[in-house]
């Protein structure tokens, strides 16, 4: 992760630094989660100092400008592979890229040290936005949209200019409705309904149905690149993910519109599509074990012993093929009908959806292709794991599993004492969070969320030192098979 | 005027049950593809996509028995069996579609980049 020596195209160049710039940001999420996870333990730790609702707002939103920067990195690093071109802008990208950098510095500075301010328009524009994933006060909000501008426009006309590949077409076309959709978090109305619904546009239509479609052109680059998987097979799987997640996702948005003072129609319709969004989930797991085992197949009727060149990415990535599923899938599916979402809304339930989902669908393959540009970055022709790759796998998936496990005991409980016995009411909420269930759930959550952060720890410190390691060694044995 | 609710009153001993064949749904779901996919891709024999097919009935029963336990309406619950009948031939798409593409790309050299 520390050189970019054997990238060939500045374009690749830049993807590294987004996905340094990302790890720190990794980082610092997963710190202000202990933060607030100690809170809920110790209401008093760092009160009025650093109080629970800004610990959370920097985790949740750190969360999502470590991935954005990670799938521009992913983007940028793909370009030229599947185009065959460098990116036309690259001297207006790399500009931008240090725009946004000093633009989330300073943002994550004013949410850290100013926190809050008086109830105005000066407030909007620069401290906080108070929306939550979206807290970006207005002149960052602004300038993300200009950065976003000049990302697409490289991704766009190199695309135009270049080799136009089925799973380039995929990002063109998401990209742009990923973009687009985030105009619609940048408005106020003055009436509350209306705006969480055009909030739960950025929100659900990012991680339900644009994210999800990103990450599966993402999952095709990479069995490409890491298996050789036939290209048209792979596209075609990909188009079948692309309709039915977009198919299922778009009007699975009607979850989210249950409560908030939309028309009741919402109820059918959101409880439908979101009864079909697990389909397409199950659809990515088998594509990418499918893709796996034909691949696998192939090597070894040919005598080879095995097909994958880089196995901490493929690793990843099915971690992801599964992690989907059991995050957006499972875990989504628990408490997604309305019957059931009326005693699980804002529980705990939604934190340990949030946790694995997020972490699955999209920590993962981002991680995965973090690998896979460690291993372009220093030439390395097949890279393996080492014991810092399976600890960090093993500590951060047993982590994010321990905390949902922990998060959805707390959130039974919850449904059980506040809602289903107590009746939902002011009384009820604290009632529910001073009996042992919870608080011992709680408990859990930290314990697990310090081995998360343990396995981060490791994880960074693999993706600094695989590269160089392998490098030695592959350039090692080359050297003995000239010697022999 | 009094306001009209809808949602239906679910008693607490009713929840564990309702996470439960939620998640055998899904978890059902997987078995049945998982099932499919493997005899089509040669890893097990054929024989198994008869497992395949008890684990389809399984997870229609359990969507079913979901529908019923949190009270949905009669058209939603046609409706989501009516998913599931379209689920039950999904696989079966796919691996048509996959066989098609491979006949049509056989000449084509492998997507290495």
């Amino acid at each position: 992760m520390l050189t970019s020596a054997h990238l060939k195209y500045e374009s690749q160049k830049l993807a590294m630094n987004y996905f340094r710039v990302a790890i720190v940001l990794f980082g610092a999420q997963l710190l202000m989660g202990l933060i607030a996870a100690i809170q809920f333990l110790y209401p008093g730790f760092l009160f009025e100092l650093f109080d629970f609702s800004v610990a959370r707002m920097v985790h949740i939103n750190a969360l999502v400008v470590w991935m954005l920067f990670a799938m521009i990195g992913s983007v940028y690093y793909m370009i030229p592979d599947e185009t065959g071109e460098e990116a036309v802008a690259i001297g207006l990208g790399k500009l931008a890229f240090w725009v946004l950098t000093a633009a989330v510095t300073v943002v994550v500075l004013v949410y850290i040290f100013i926190q809050v301010g008086s109830a105005s328009e000066t407030t909007i524009w620069f401290i906080n936005e108070g929306r939550e994933y979206l807290e970006a006060p207005r002149w960052a909000d602004i300038g993300i949209v200009v950065v976003v501008l000049i990302f697409y426009w490289n991704v766009f006309a190199t695309y135009m200019k270049g080799r136009r590949t089925g799973i380039m077409t995929v990002m063109v076309a998401n990209l742009f409705a990923l973009a687009g959709l985030y105009l619609c978090g940048m408005f106020f109305t003055d009436n509350i309904s209306m705006d969480q619904y055009w909030w739960w546009w950025v929100i659900h239509l990012w991680v339900e149905a644009t994210w999800e479609v990103f990450v599966g052109t993402l999952a095709a680059y990479a069995l490409i690149k890491i298996l050789g998987a036939k290209r048209e097979i792979v596209e075609m799987w990909l188009w079948i993910e692309v309709l039915m997640l977009f198919g299922s996702g778009i009007l699975g948005l009607g979850h989210h519109y249950f409560w908030i003072g939309t028309p009741e129609y919402w109820w059918e319709i959101g409880a439908l599509f979101s009864a079909l969004e697990p389909v397409p989930l199950v659809a990515m797991f088998v594509h990418v074990l499918y893709d796996w085992g034909k691949e696998q197949g192939h090597c070894e009727a040919k005598g080879n012993a095995h097909a994958i060149n880089n196995t901490p990415a493929m690793a990843w990535i099915a971690a992801n093929a599964f992690g989907n599923f059991l995050g957006a899938g499972i875990w989504g599916f628990f408490h997604t009908l309305p019957q059931v979402n009326i005693y699980t809304h804002g529980t705990q339930f939604t934190a340990a959806h949030g946790h694995l989902a997020f972490f699955g669908a999209y920590a993962t393959i981002l991680i995965g292709m973090m690998y896979l540009a460690v291993q372009g970055a220093y030439g390395v022709k097949t890279m393996k794991m080492t014991f810092k790759t399976k600890m960090s796998l093993f500590l951060i998936i047993f982590g994010v599993l321990g905390m949902t496990v922990a998060l959805t005991i707390a959130g039974y409980e919850q449904v059980l004492v506040e809602r289903a016995d107590l009746g939902g009411g002011w009384d009820a909420f604290f009632i529910a969070q001073e009996l042992p269930w919870y608080v011992q759930a709680q408990a859990w959550r930290l314990v697990m969320g310090l081995v998360t952060f343990a396995g981060f720890v490791y994880l960074a410190w693999d993706l600094l030192t695989i590269g160089k390691v392998t490098a030695t060694e592959e350039a090692a044995e080359g050297m003995a098979a000239q010697a022999a | 005027m009094e306001p009209v609710i809808y949602m239906p009153q679910i008693a607490s001993d009713q929840f564990l049950g309702i996470f439960v064949v939620a998640t055998l749904v899904l978890v059902f779901g997987v078995g049945f593809a998982a099932a499919i996919t493997l005899s089509k891709m040669g890893f097990i024999s054929r024989r198994w996509q008869l497992v395949g097919y008890i684990f389809w009935i399984l997870q229609a029963y359990s969507l079913y028995d979901l529908a019923v336990r949190i009270q949905s309406s009669p058209f939603t619950t046609k409706v989501l069996l009516v998913a599931m009948v379209a689920y039950l031939f999904a696989p079966h798409l796919y691996f048509y579609l996959i066989d098609e593409s491979e006949k049509r790309y056989e000449s084509a050299n492998d997507g290495q980049l």
